[in-house]
């Protein structure tokens, strides 16, 4: 009898340990930053764009809030058809917060971390150009249909955040799909 | 009138009557005839590159002499007037002398499309493979740089007069190809040729003509390779 409830309470422990790792995994697609609420959130495909504000702040245009962010073509080449080596990169990302400053707009890879981080420095607007990012961010190309396209490679989601000094967030997220490695 | 002198006659008519309906017959059947399946090949195979699906009557220039070709797949009219895509430029250069490494890249590839379309993506193939996919983050204008693909799109350069001219290697091909939120898009394709490696000249007479075969046999020549087959020798 005690060992019948010995092992029922290792199998529901067990249990308890997959569905909670299972809702923490969940979890990680829809952050909620700590002290921030949704105001907008745009979907065309897999590319996503939202605006966050501090909980109870006056919410000006929307609209033409996030229209104040552009991030332009996120790319993905492999140099050398040799190599299991691709590069994301983005062509441009610019962010205009007058009359706020900005502080700070971060790119990430979501299976890599954050990959760059730039600061505003007494400055209303800020030009990332791809040049700044030298080749661009260097991953592996994966073998063909590996992302989920079968005439592509490995999938990457990425995400650019940009802050302003009154505490807004612009979010712009996405997946880039890479050439496959085919030696 | 004799069976023979009958036959002749039966025979010059039959002649007069071949020659009239080919004078006749209108040219540009006889032209169509002679294009439509090169023609149509060209479209399937250039399809097959791109990864785009044609409508049945595209209506693509069919130039055989022009390597290079512009289709635009999906729309309702046979081609636009005016293109979406502009591919600048195509070009391979050899940024080191004596080496088999040439890159291949564009001055610049604009792609524009109309509100409210916006652009889902742009790849670039070379030699049958995809080298670049660019995609389209809520926009309706692209513009790639030459320097945004870093060096460019590394090729064999290949050995002098590989494709027949003088001073030249290797021939590659490319397809540059767009896609918008509709699913139509443009196709250009053609080919460049890169410089040659310029490795073969200087090491033939230290090559036996069995390693000579296997050395242009391979595609990635390199000096260290060589000055160790000439060692070798």
């Amino acid at each position: 009898m005690r060992k019948i409830f010995f092992s029922l309470l290792a199998a529901g422990l067990l249990l308890a340990g997959i569905f909670g790792a299972i809702q923490s995994a969940h979890g990680q697609d829809v952050v909620q930053p700590e002290g921030r609420e949704l105001v907008l959130r745009e979907v065309d495909g897999e590319n996503v764009r939202e605006l966050w504000a501090p909980v109870g702040a006056a919410v000006p245009d929307a609209v033409e809030v996030l229209s104040n962010f552009t991030t332009n073509t996120p790319y993905c080449y492999q140099p050398d058809p040799a190599k299991d080596e691709c590069f994301i990169n983005w062509y441009s990302i610019y962010a205009d917060s007058a009359p706020d400053n900005i502080r700070t707009i971060t790119t990430t890879l979501t299976s890599k971390g954050i990959m760059a981080s730039y600061k505003g420095f007494f400055q209303t607007s800020m030009y990332i150009s791809y040049n700044m990012a030298g080749q661009g961010y260097r991953v592996e190309c994966g073998a063909l249909g590996s992302g989920g396209v079968p005439t592509l490679g490995k999938s990457y989601a990425w995400n650019i955040k940009v802050e302003d000094a009154t505490g807004y967030w612009i979010s712009h997220s996405g997946t880039i799909y890479c050439p496959a490695y085919t030696p | 009138m004799t069976p023979l002198k009958d036959r002749t006659k039966a025979l010059g008519f039959g002649c007069i009557l071949i020659c009239l309906a080919l004078i006749l017959s209108p040219p540009s059947s006889r032209i169509a005839a002679q294009t439509s399946k090169p023609r149509a090949l060209a479209i399937a195979l250039q399809t097959a590159a791109s990864g785009i699906v044609l409508p049945q009557s595209s209506g693509a220039p069919a130039n055989n002499t022009n390597p290079q070709h512009r289709i635009s797949t999906g729309w309702d009219v046979e081609m636009p007037e005016i293109s979406d895509m502009d591919s600048m430029t195509p070009h391979c250069h050899k940024l080191q002398p004596r080496t088999d490494i040439c890159y291949i890249n564009w001055y610049d590839i604009a792609v524009q499309v109309d509100d409210p379309l916006s652009i889902t993506s742009i790849t670039i193939k070379i030699d049958g493979k995809m080298r670049a996919n660019y995609q389209g983050f809520f926009q309706s204008n692209a513009y790639i740089s030459n320097k945004s693909n870093g060096l460019g799109f590394q090729v064999s350069c290949g050995y002098e007069g590989a494709d027949g001219y003088a001073g030249l290697g290797y021939r590659h091909t490319y397809a540059i190809s767009y896609v918008n939120s509709l699913g139509n898009g443009e196709l250009h394709t053609g080919y460049v040729r890169c410089p040659a490696n310029n490795l073969l000249p200087v090491y033939l007479p230290l090559l036996s003509k069995q390693l000579f075969m296997r050395t242009i046999s391979s595609k990635s020549l390199h000096v260290s390779r060589l000055v160790s087959i000439a060692g070798m020798r």
